[in-house]
């Protein structure tokens, strides 16, 4: 059972104040969902990796917990940026041992890959999702939400506090966006796509 | 995120319904469910063409790929 979002909201904002018991409360209750975000990341990952989800999900922690001066808004967005903490600490990972292919972005067909190595595509994703973030933070979390956390269509919504229509229509927008850029044909029309 | 609710409703009920439908009714579809106003079907068509292009793009969340592929 999902703890109680009100709850996690405000642990969130009295995070900063520096509480341990907080930050402990607040560990007990986003450890689940963290490691099932950690578990999807390792699913794929070839036996003899030196780390491990929960590895993972301590490592993310603990990088949170050194910005808790951020404004978490909910449970939502503080899971959104565990899923990008951890797939940068992966990435980190595989960058220093490219030995290890580990594929955040297997979702994506063959033919985008091209004359790119998979290392080289999931960095270059990485930089465009950096991009994206710079033009619409919330289609950045729509990105992570929906692709790499496997979050359904109704708990991004709920998560982004949009309607399920705005998230789908949002969602297009940002696939399109990531589409054009990786298949290196930005269409005239983008730029008269609404904003 | 600027289109209003209301408007997100419209579009994307229209291209879930005509993304169902065969290509060789979509057209009539369109005209239909639209109406006269043309900045909606402009905006659906545009989707529905992007749609096709992007084909399953990103729509399978990246680390189920692998389990039904690998199955």
């Amino acid at each position: 059972m999902r703890p109680d979002p009100g709850e996690i909201t405000q642990l969130l904002q009295q995070w900063r104040t520096g509480d341990s018991q907080v930050e402990d409360r607040l560990f007990d209750l986003l450890m689940p969902e963290m490691h099932q975000i950690a578990e999807r990341c390792f699913r794929r990952e070839r036996p003899g990796n030196s780390l491990q989800p929960t590895a993972l999900v301590n490592e993310a922690f603990l990088r949170l917990a050194k910005s808790r001066e951020v404004d978490w808004q909910d449970r939502g967005h503080f899971l959104a940026i565990s899923a990008r903490v951890m797939r940068r600490y992966l990435i980190d990972h595989a960058r220093a041992r490219p030995d290890i292919l580990f594929l955040p972005m297997e979702g994506l067909p063959e033919r985008f890959f091209g004359t790119r190595t998979p290392a080289e595509l999931v960095i270059e994703v990485d930089e465009l999702l950096d991009a994206l973030e710079r033009e619409s933070p919330s289609r950045r979390a729509l990105v992570e939400l929906k692709f790499f956390l496997g979050a359904t269509d109704q708990e991004t919504a709920d998560a982004l506090d949009i309607t399920l229509h705005t998230m789908q229509r949002e969602w297009y927008r940002a696939r399109r966006w990531l589409f054009e850029r990786l298949t290196g044909k930005p269409d005239k029309g983008a730029h008269s796509q609404k904003q | 995120m600027t289109s209003s609710r209301e408007e997100d409703q419209r579009v994307m009920q229209i291209v879930e319904a005509a993304l169902r439908k065969p290509a060789t009714e979509r057209e009539a579809y369109l005209r239909s469910a639209c109406a006269d106003d043309e900045e909606l079907r402009r905006e659906v068509a545009e989707a529905l063409s992007w749609e096709e292009r992007m084909g399953g793009f990103l729509q399978t969340r990246c680390c189920d790929r692998g389990r039904k592929s690998s199955a």
